[in-house]
């Protein structure tokens, strides 16, 4: 009765939904987390997402390969990380100011760029391909797209984590990250480890926003499609209490959430679309009440390391 | 420090500020460069589009006064973000206070229609003003509360207040049709008065250079401004003082999002008229960059806001006439922000090598 057929596949076109959409979190957040973990706090993710996104965009489509694409969108994302650590790093400016500075300039480099190009018309680009699985659910046959690029996602926290946690170059950020004038004295070069996971950050930030068209073949690129992603890979950082094993779930909590929204758009449920839209935004607001008081954040966050 | 005094580095950087407005004129030069090569390599004449800016934003008394149209609610925002920003709380969502007060005082306009129109428009600020303040509380306190980073609480509910307001606008205070997206028109009577014929200047901007004086005096001369820039220095010297921080936060924090919202009752009783789906939502963000540039200081906001005014009239008039997309402009500005971030470093390190 309740368990028939339909009901569980629904179920699963569910969770395969909030797996696919769970991707550009585990990829920006993973970036943010490794980027806070040496100390450095990367407000511009959302800024670096928009613009992976449009250069994996423009480099797929006219190369017609999807990898040319996803390496492209890592590099833009990687030179603006590369930016944010000169700012944060050497020039030692206010950390969050670096960070908004590189979010608003993505979004209008990139508007201005796809307005100049291509109009207002949007184009889409064959990701990389998938095989689909046929599902009949209570609403309705839909298809899921599954692919090697999706599971390869799920990997990377986890190799993540074995670095972090597990490694000479995980305890060397982590040390430098929590006390930067310790691990100096140890001769762990500070300034290094923070260009090279702001820069990390930033490119894997990039391949976050490179994913959201990459991810499925036939994937529209329209103005405004990161939507907020990159703010809430930051707080999922929070959320993952900065390891990246967590992230993996909180990821999948909060792709749940953009499923949901998805799944009641698409069934019709009478509840208007712009309510359903600030739905991930709302769950993330709560979700950060319980999980910011008390949290180990990594003790340098947010502060520039003067060697003197 | 010593410089010698007729080095070049000398005659450059004798004073702070001489070093500052060197470092600034540098900043702005390079993210103009910047901005005339991404334009030349996007198929544009950097030129046209530089003049068809100049004169859209400079060129003739209506558009002179559009460039201060602009400016007043970059100035408004920007000075209520110099008080938060001088408490060192991170409001980002400058935005979203701005759609709330605009829509709280849309809402008030709907249930009070036939009052005199003075008392309307009064009530519309004073409505929107509290509007603004009441949803920046809500970070405040869960900054406090919770310990929520406020740059992040705040940013998130900018999404939430925007889409709450297109929600409104499409659904239950649209006129029109089925997925319309605007309100009602404000009728003549009932908008702020114009300033200057030829113009559609409005008193706002009055209010706006009104306001100045009164941040300033509010840092140099009270104890209120005195105990928020304590708090903003170290907070906890200033708590172990007996400043009741958490009441200057909540303060501080409700200036911001209050001048937020009146910000937008003034855009949207002065402006635009009606509130819809391509409110200026995003002006709140270049508030945040005016408020950074002008370092919190009402006169170095001021001259910013009426720069970046400038740049937003001039980038709607390059749009027009020179077909020029206007997130150049936007481009422009954050390009501004960061070259400006280099800059003052590297003036910085040039005036401090060798001593």
């Amino acid at each position: 009765m309740i368990f028939t057929d339909q009901f569980l596949t629904t179920v699963l076109f569910f969770i395969a939904t909030s797996i696919r959409m769970a991707v550009p979190y585990i990829f920006s957040g993973l970036g943010e987390l490794l980027s806070e973990r040496a100390g450095v706090l990367n407000l511009g993710v959302e800024g670096m997402m928009e613009v992976g996104l449009f250069c994996a965009f423009i480099f797929t489509l006219y190369t017609g390969n999807p990898l040319v694409g996803l390496l492209i969108g890592l590099a833009s994302g990687g030179l603006l990380g590369v930016i944010h650590a000169f700012l944060c790093v050497t020039a030692k400016a206010n950390q969050a100011i670096a960070g908004l500075s590189l979010f608003l300039l993505g979004p209008s480099l990139t508007s201005f760029l796809n307005q100049s190009f291509f109009g207002f018309i949007s184009k889409s680009i064959s990701g990389f391909s998938s095989f689909k699985i046929n599902l009949n659910t209570f609403f309705g046959p839909f298809k899921i797209d599954f692919n090697m690029f999706i599971l390869f996602s799920f990997l990377l926290p986890v190799i993540a984590g074995l670095i972090l946690f597990k490694t000479t170059y995980g305890l060397k950020i982590r040390a430098v990250g929590e006390y930067p004038r310790a691990a100096d004295t140890m001769g762990i070069n500070v300034y290094k480890v923070r260009y090279l996971c702001t820069a990390l950050g930033g490119a894997l930030a990039g391949l976050g926003g490179a994913s959201l068209i990459l991810m499925i073949p036939d994937q529209r690129y329209f103005e405004g499609m990161v939507a907020g992603r990159g703010w809430i890979s930051i707080a999922l950082v929070i959320f993952a209490k900065w390891n990246p094993n967590i992230l993996i779930a909180g990821a999948i909590l909060f792709g749940a959430a953009q499923a949901l929204q998805l799944q009641f758009q698409i069934i019709d449920i009478p509840i208007p679309s712009q309510i359903l839209v600030m739905f991930p935004f709302i769950i993330t607001l709560i979700v950060l009440i319980p999980i910011s008081k008390g949290v180990n954040r990594p003790a340098s966050l947010g502060a520039p390391y003067n060697r003197v | 420090m010593q410089i010698d005094r007729f080095t070049i580095r000398g005659i450059l950087f004798k004073s702070n500020f001489r070093k500052s407005l060197l470092s600034n004129f540098a900043g702005i030069t390079v993210a103009l460069i910047l901005v005339a090569l991404i334009a030349h390599y996007s198929g544009y004449s950097p030129l046209s589009a530089y003049k068809s800016l100049l004169q859209g934003s400079f060129g003739s008394l209506f558009n002179i006064g559009e460039t201060l149209l602009n400016t007043t609610p970059l100035l408004i925002i920007a000075l209520g973000l110099s008080v938060s920003f001088k408490a060192k709380l991170f409001n980002i969502g400058a935005p979203g206070q701005f759609t709330i007060g605009a829509l709280a005082a849309t809402l008030l306009w709907l249930a009070l229609q036939g009052t005199p129109p003075v008392i309307l428009i009064a009530s519309m600020i004073i409505v929107g003003f509290l509007g603004g303040a009441a949803y920046a509380l809500i970070s405040v306190i869960l900054k406090i509360k919770y310990n929520v980073y406020e740059g992040f609480s705040t940013v998130l509910l900018n999404y939430i207040a925007l889409q709450f307001m297109l929600f409104m606008v499409q659904g239950p205070i649209r006129t029109g049709e089925f997925g319309g997206g605007w309100t009602a028109i404000i009728p003549v009577l009932e908008r702020l008065p114009k300033l200057l014929p030829g113009t559609r200047l409005h008193i706002g901007l009055l209010l706006a250079i009104a306001l100045v004086p009164l941040i300033l005096l509010l840092f140099r001369n009270t104890i209120i401004g005195y105990r928020i820039r304590a708090i903003g220095e170290n907070r906890k010297a200033a708590h172990y003082s007996g400043i009741n921080v958490n009441r200057y936060l909540m303060f501080s924090m409700a200036i911001s999002g209050g001048f937020a919202g009146l910000a937008g009752v003034i855009e949207l009783t002065g402006v635009v008229f009606r509130l819809k789906v391509g409110f200026p939502f995003a002006v709140g963000f270049t508030a945040i960059i005016v408020a950074w540039l002008g370092k919190n200081n009402p006169i170095k906001i001021s001259i910013a806001s009426f720069l970046f005014g400038a740049l937003i009239t001039g980038g709607k008039a390059m749009q027009r006439s020179a077909g020029v997309p206007l997130p150049l402009v936007f481009t422009l500005q954050a390009l501004i922000l960061l070259a400006l971030l280099f800059s003052e470093f590297i003036f910085t390190r040039l005036a401090d090598k060798k001593k």
